[in-house]
């Protein structure tokens, strides 16, 4: 039996200084709430520093969503990053954020689970004198081989009711399937499936998708990114901005989407399954070539080859460049080709001498000009937005899946 | 085309488009503003457009052109404009790449609007970046000047071609900003009016009361009519009265001249307080279109029982403050201000109590004040509930004689911008005791986003070609109806000012004008 010793105000005001400075502060889990229930009311009381230096700002605590992130620990899901992105992104959306850590031992003999809380504040615009603080909530699992259920029993019971809750899966570390426990939970699952391959996992996560979608809304990250490309084709065969009639649309013969090296290929693959559901084509080969793949369709008068190709774009991630050309069929006597590519921070879409523009979101990695995508804390930012399924996700993913199985 | 080669694309509409919000983008144009060298232009305009293209919503191809007596090159003109925004928009963000950027846009012709060679230059320089910047001859006009100059400078809008009358079914460009006040009284505003519709009609006309851009306004009908728990309580059977508060410690700042003229009710009441009061007792429009919302608004201005010289007094009070001390420091009386009159009667208070004759609102009165030099800055709108039917536990619900209200809600205009909800509950403790508690909802901590600003939403609304948020003139015409008998019943009798002192809640008519009617302001 343990005996509970009264805290002093100094140790109290010590506590709360670190809670509110970020730090994480080891708690059982078993009394996670309490101990943050426990934290946020000495933030309320004004405590001296004891010292006779300034008292703490004064702290909101604010909670707009439950945001669960979770991720298997690997070199490109570090602890660290992901707690920098949870730092960023909590500075816009107030939220309780919960960084669930994954990490798989093969020598771990035992499963073991260990809990941190801290807050993360900033100060409101123009007022020193006030914070605006998030809680997070970090779960570390460590164990040989990582048991959804065991760490779901930690997790769910601190999704705060009747808010919104996400679960954000950056990467693909942890499979879509395994996470049937959890699901219930969430109103929203925030994966993004952007990769530089195409893999037996990546057709079971899409699968699972497609099975799913009428329990819990999906947003993909890979599916985000690709709005503004969809935005820049569809304007392009209207007839207010790049002068092409939607009927050209039926005249389609070849397109050639570039993508960067370490990146783009699934967002070309979605991109590609969008657009010719759109149209009806009929999907009928898909080839794997040296540079990405080819892949064939049918249309009601006329075949559609759309080539894939990897690193052959100005840009490392991302999209560069998709080109359309047209059959010259009826009065569509079309030779020239339309090209949609990205430079300077905006799409251009050409055709012949005319240019047209679709702005892409402001974010300082594309004045890098490396790549076409914006960082993940701002995609996240997008993706907050929105809430609900999107069914053309759902029909390209489809048309992915036919291309694929 | 062929017919069969039609066929392949089945739908009518571009498929490519389905699932892609319809994005509201600005189409290329000219923003022209009037009085580019005035303080609104520094303070206000040139940040919030700033902000928009920060945001990525304006178009590639924008020019801003400014204009005014003041001799400028346009690099003088730009360098006048970046200083304004470090000074008076610290809170955006600003490098001087974005700036730069920015400032490819911004161009300067000094002219004089009071002569036609002032208008062919402008119609020149204009013409000329629209060839440049490919802005297709859409032009928005924003007069940030002197209401004195409205009409001329409309006309000769008008007169060089630069302003044409467009039918109700074609895109509204020309477009023409104005900024309150709309006329001095309601004769002016007819008359001016009557003006500006013979070279515009009125869906070009863009009147600015930029109220109606502040966030928490806007979020008035989102409370009301997005929930559907207070809507059926927003009647006559559960709210008690309501009270609409617009104070401000400051002064007339230097502005004596100006607000000699105008006074409390033109300055606040006849536009901001009765479109604030118009949002919160309107019926649900059938639809969030401008129109629908709009007509909504105005039958609520129909609805009030009009005043009378022989219903003023006892309705309407007015107060001018004298000397005393606002946060600590001393300052003097309203006609110790510059350019105010020694034995002035411009009233720097005033508050009213308005009926509603219709349906829902028969015999709740609602309060609405207004005055400078407060004891303190806040804007509110609090909708008081009436007291339960019976009462069950020990509410201490009086001190001394006054009565506590109960269930209160209060929607906070500024600063601190939010909504409470003030309830009872239970004490801890062995003892069946109720306390009062609010339930508060802030702005500013609960999302964690920058607020745009009110002039950000109503411009970017302009160049959309939204006029949701401006005053139409059929509501403009309405306050000043309103208003008016209660301007001429107070020129007509003059009062003894000052009668409160500067720092106070205000004249002790105020409070007695709610005393009559069992009520008391509430204590803020």
């Amino acid at each position: 039996m343990s005996v509970e010793t009264e805290p002093t105000e100094t140790t109290n005001t010590n506590r709360t200084l670190s809670f509110l400075s970020g730090q994480l502060s080891p708690v059982e889990v078993a009394k996670i709430e309490r101990e943050l229930a426990s934290l946020w009311t000495l933030t309320s009381s004004e405590h001296d520093a004891g010292d006779g230096s300034a008292k703490p700002a004064y702290v909101i605590k604010s909670c707009a969503l439950n945001f669960v992130l979770l991720a298997k620990v690997s070199p490109a899901n570090s602890e660290q990053s992901l707690d920098n992105l949870l730092a960023e992104i909590t500075v816009r959306h107030p939220m309780r954020a919960i960084l669930s850590m994954v990490e798989e031992q093969d020598d771990a003999t035992e499963t073991r689970i260990e809990a941190w809380v801290s807050a993360r504040c900033h100060f409101l615009p123009g007022r020193l004198d006030k914070q605006m603080c998030c809680e997070q909530i970090t779960v570390s699992w460590q164990g040989q081989k990582f048991k959804p259920e065991s760490l779901a029993s930690v997790i769910t019971p601190l999704v705060i009711p009747d808010l919104p809750s996400w679960l954000f899966l950056p990467g693909s570390t942890i499979s879509l399937e395994s996470l049937s426990p959890f699901l219930p939970y969430f109103d929203h699952v925030l994966l993004d499936s952007r990769s530089a391959t195409f893999s037996a996992e990546k057709l079971g996560q899409f699968q699972f998708i497609q099975e799913a979608a009428g329990k819990v809304v999906f947003i993909d990250l890979a599916w985000l990114i690709l709005q503004p490309w969809r935005r820049a084709l569809a304007f392009a065969f209207d007839e207010k901005d790049v002068s092409l009639s939607k009927e050209c649309l039926s005249t389609l013969d070849t397109i050639t989407i570039r993508c960067g090296r370490d990146g783009g290929l699934l967002q070309s693959l979605l991109l590609t399954s969008w657009l010719t559901r759109r149209l009806a084509f009929q999907f009928q080969k898909l080839t794997e070539t040296e540079v990405g793949y080819k892949v064939e369709f049918s249309g009601k008068f006329a075949p559609l080859t759309v080539q894939i190709e990897k690193g052959d774009g100005s840009a490392r991630t991302g999209i560069s460049s998709v080109d359309v050309s047209f059959h010259q069929l009826g009065c569509c006597k079309l030779e020239e080709s339309l090209k949609v590519s990205f430079s300077q921070g905006a799409l251009s879409v050409c055709y012949k001498d005319k240019c047209e523009f679709v702005e892409l979101p402001y974010c300082p990695e594309l004045l890098t000009g490396t790549t076409s995508e914006c960082g993940m804390s701002e995609l996240v930012d997008d993706a907050l937005e929105h809430t609900q399924q999107d069914a053309y996700y759902l029909e390209a993913v489809s048309g992915l899946l036919e291309m694929f199985q | 085309m062929t017919g069969s080669i039609s066929m392949a694309v089945e739908n009518s509409a571009n498929p490519l488009l389905a699932g892609l919000e319809p994005e509201r983008q600005v189409e290329p144009l000219s923003f022209v503003i009037f009085g580019a060298n005035g303080d609104l232009t520094k303070r206000k305009l040139i940040p919030a457009v700033y902000a928009l293209f920060m945001q990525g919503l304006l178009p590639r191809s924008f020019v801003l052109l400014g204009t005014s007596r003041t001799h400028f090159s346009h690099e003088e003109f730009r360098n006048a404009m970046k200083e304004a925004l470090l000074k008076f928009a610290s809170d955006l963000p600003f490098t001087e790449e974005s700036w730069q950027r920015f400032a490819s846009s911004l161009y300067y012709q000094a002219a004089d609007s009071g002569t036609e060679t002032g208008f062919e230059d402008i119609k020149k320089t204009l013409f000329a970046l629209d060839e440049k910047h490919g802005t297709h001859g859409r032009h928005v006009f924003y007069l940030s000047t002197s209401p004195s100059l409205y009409l001329p400078i409309i006309k000769g809008l008008g007169k060089s071609g630069l302003v044409v009358k467009t039918r109700a079914n074609e895109p509204a460009y020309p477009r023409v900003v104005i900024e309150k006040p709309f006329g001095h009284d309601l004769a002016s505003s007819l008359n001016l009016d009557e003006q500006i519709h013979e070279v515009l009609r009125e869906h070009q006309i863009y009147r600015i009361d930029h109220y109606l851009g502040k966030e928490t306004v806007q979020n008035i009908m989102v409370f009301r009519f997005a929930n559907a728990i207070f809507e059926p309580l927003w009647n006559r059977n559960h709210i008690d009265h309501i009270q609409v508060t617009n104070a401000e410690t400051l002064g007339v700042e230097g502005r004596g001249a100006y607000y000699e003229e105008a006074g409390a009710l033109r300055d606040m009441m006849q536009n901001h307080l009765m479109q604030l009061m118009a949002l919160v007792l309107m019926e649900p429009p059938i639809a969030m279109d401008a129109e629908s919302t709009r007509d909504e608004k105005n039958k609520v201005l129909k609805s009030l029982r009009p005043l009378t010289s022989a219903t003023i007094d006892e309705n309407a009070v007015r107060g001018q403050y004298g000397p005393g001390f606002i946060l600590g420091s001393q300052v003097p009386g309203y006609r110790q201000e510059p350019s105010v009159a020694d034995s002035s009667q411009t009233a720097t208070f005033a508050a009213l109590r308005l009926s509603v004759d219709n349906w829902r609102w028969s015999g709740v009165p609602i309060y609405v004040r207004t005055g400078k030099r407060l004891a303190k800055s806040i804007t509110e709108v609090a909708v008081v509930f009436k007291d339960p039917p019976h009462r069950l536990f020990d509410n201490p619900d009086k001190v001394g004689q006054t009565h506590i209200p109960g269930n209160v809600l209060v929607m906070q205009i500024q600063p601190d911008e939010g909504i409470s909800l003030k309830f009872a509950t239970k004490q801890p403790g062995p003892n069946t005791t109720v306390r009062w508690l609010n339930m508060d909802f802030k702005y500013g901590s609960a999302f964690g986003t920058r607020t745009p600003t009110a002039y950000e939403r109503l411009i970017l609304d302009c160049l959309h070609g939204d006029p949701s948020l401006f005053a139409r003139s059929d509501f403009v015409e309405a306050s000043w109806q309103y208003i008016q008998p209660i301007i001429e019943h107070w020129e007509n009798n003059a009062l003894d000012f000052p009668n409160y002192a500067a720092g106070s809640w205000g004249p002790a008519a105020s409070d007695a004008l709610l005393a009559r009617t069992g009520h008391t302001w509430r204590r803020l």
